[in-house]
């Protein structure tokens, strides 16, 4: 199925005094994707967030979010979107059912939306409690329930599961999978977290310095780092010379790591054969698919040197 | 009109179990337990039989609130409005709800406009009630009070100009309290213009143009030192207009980091 994008950037660009923040992004969402916008902190997420939201304007580029033009029909595109940015912002001195209130207002929906959103984040018995005495979590699912007041068709969260204790990161996971199927509701969500992403993202952006440096899905990503043959012997040096008299291509070595370039020629078994009639002793040898974790951290430390 | 409603509902709902609303109420009894404690004990004004009990408690009240108390309550009150918003970085969720930046910025000034006129009611309630409960029980029968109400028109236009008089200074604190996220700059700046209202309230001409001491200038009845209220009004609502397009613009083209 062709899927049209729901938030599409170009070159969009925003710098703060020297610090190029945001440089020259060009963002595509697919409709119903959960897409993880992923990068180090200070990569420059949040600017990109608040760049979307209309919350700060950009020096340059142009933001489209279902297919209306920001910051011309910004209203129209605002009731379609649900957002929280960094941490939750909520009233502490009222209670968890006054904050809704006060967002159904402005928003102009209906009082049983109230209690549909809370119990989709599962705080039905905490709503007459004043927000002051919340932990991080349900501040977090409170902030998620306002987000979701307005019906919204697309969901901008930064950084959803901050702070939060385990058991609280899988309950948010869960939330935002169930939404995401369930209602159809796309969802931009950004974290510095890989693994945390990769357990709900269909889609992933990578940004680092303020630059969009991988997107696509996370099969795309998979893709980007070749595997590669791992031996582990005491004497690299030597097996390295000997490798490459032989053909191979070292990748890397270390004091006692030896990372070889895989294809479909290269057979663990004659590589130590190779290396152990040549009396070099062999602990170690086996072809490795880096985890996104380790694409991830490549990718952004080129970028960084 | 019906965003701009919504809005101000909206402020009336964050109002709950804040300083700023007690404040509405503790700031002008404090003023009228003051002013009554300063008569009984001390002023010699009300006693005698070419004295008017009212006209003097209405007087020493009013001038003690547009004085002492109004230009930092004016300060304090838009302070806490504004740092609902400010301490919890809540213009981040705000802004990015499909609701027009001007109306909470309306809305703001609005609701701190009504804190005011409740005060402002509640201090001559308050008045009323002390002059009626020093006659009922006599606690000071030299007091010459020579009607048992006070003169109601003139009383309530004097109460009416206080709070249209202190419109400008309210959008100015409005404006600052909504730029600055520090209460700090706010409350100096409401100190200042309550120290220049005290020392200016001498001046005729000076306290025609102060924001800070226009309110003093409805006291006229009572003080009767010549002053037009023309200039004031004019001033008032001139300030109103333009600190309020000031900070209308300022908050609709504020990037919100």
């Amino acid at each position: 199925m062709m899927l049209t994008n729901v938030i599409q950037t170009s070159n969009l660009t925003r710098q703060f005094r020297k610090v190029m923040a945001v440089d020259h992004i060009t963002l595509q969402v697919p409709q119903g994707s959960i897409y993880g916008f992923l990068g180090p902190n200070g990569a420059g997420k949040t600017t990109t967030i608040r760049l979307l939201l209309r919350l700060i304007r950009p020096d340059e580029g142009t933001v489209r979010i279902f297919g209306l033009s920001l910051p011309q029909q910004q209203q129209a595109i605002l009731r379609k979107v649900g957002a929280f940015v960094e941490l939750p912002s909520l009233y502490p001195h009222l209670t968890g059912y006054e904050n809704l209130d006060i967002t159904r207002r402005l928003i102009g929906a209906n009082t049983q939306k109230i209690k549909d959103v809370l119990k989709i984040v599962n705080l039905e018995k905490d709503s007459k409690r004043l927000v002051r005495g919340y932990s991080l979590g349900m501040r977090q699912r409170l902030a998620l329930a306002l987000a979701l007041l307005g019906d919204p068709e697309l969901l901008i969260l930064d950084e959803p599961t901050n702070g939060l204790d385990p058991a609280g990161i899988q309950e948010i996971r869960a939330l935002i999978k169930h939404l995401a199927q369930e209602r159809g509701i796309t969802v931009f969500i950004s974290s510095h977290l890989l693994n945390e992403v990769e357990q709900v993202a269909t889609h992933v952006g990578i940004v680092s310095k303020g630059k969009l440096i991988f997107q696509g899905t996370l099969n795309q990503l998979q893709a980007e780092s070749e595997a590669y043959i791992q031996i582990k012997t005491n004497q690299t040096e030597v097996a390295s010379q000997l490798l490459t008299s032989n053909g191979f291509i070292v990748r890397q070595h270390s004091e006692n790591e030896i990372h070889l370039v895989s294809n479909s020629q290269v057979n663990p078994s004659i590589i130590t054969k190779l290396l152990v009639e040549n009396q070099i002793e062999v602990s170690q040898i086996s072809r490795v698919n880096p985890s996104l974790e380790e694409i991830f951290m490549r990718l952004t430390s080129e970028k960084e040197n | 009109m019906k965003e701009l409603f919504v809005a101000v509902q909206v402020e009336v709902i964050k109002l709950r179990r804040t300083l700023a609303f007690w404040m509405m109420f503790l700031a002008p009894l404090g003023i009228v337990a003051l002013t009554v404690f300063f008569n009984i004990r001390l002023s010699a004004d009300v006693s005698g039989a070419d004295k008017d009990a009212w006209a003097v408690m209405v007087r020493d009240t009013l001038g003690f609130w547009v004085v002492l108390m109004l230009p930092m309550f004016v300060a304090l009150e838009s302070s806490l409005m504004a740092q609902l918003e400010h301490s919890q970085k809540m213009w981040k969720h705000l802004f990015s709800l499909p609701s027009q930046r001007w109306t909470i910025y309306l809305a703001k000034l609005i609701i701190t406009m009504i804190i005011v006129g409740i005060s402002t009611a509640v201090l001559m309630a308050g008045i009323v009630l002390s002059g009626w409960l020093l006659q009922h029980f006599g606690i000071r029968p030299d007091f010459n009070w020579i009607s048992p109400n006070p003169t109601w028109d003139v009383a309530i236009r004097t109460a009416l100009l206080v709070f249209i008089l202190s419109w400008c200074m309210i959008a100015l604190q409005t404006y600052v309290s909504m730029k600055w996220s520090s209460f700090i700059v706010s409350l100096g700046i409401g100190s200042i213009g309550s120290m220049m209202s005290f020392i200016l309230v001498r001046s005729v001409t000076l306290a025609q143009v102060i924001p800070w001491s226009l309110p003093f200038n409805a006291l006229e009845p009572y003080i009767k030192q010549g002053s037009s209220l023309e200039l004031p009004l004019l001033v008032s609502l001139a300030g109103t207009f333009i600190f309020t397009l000031f900070g209308l613009w300022d908050l609709s083209t504020k990037d919100i980091i």
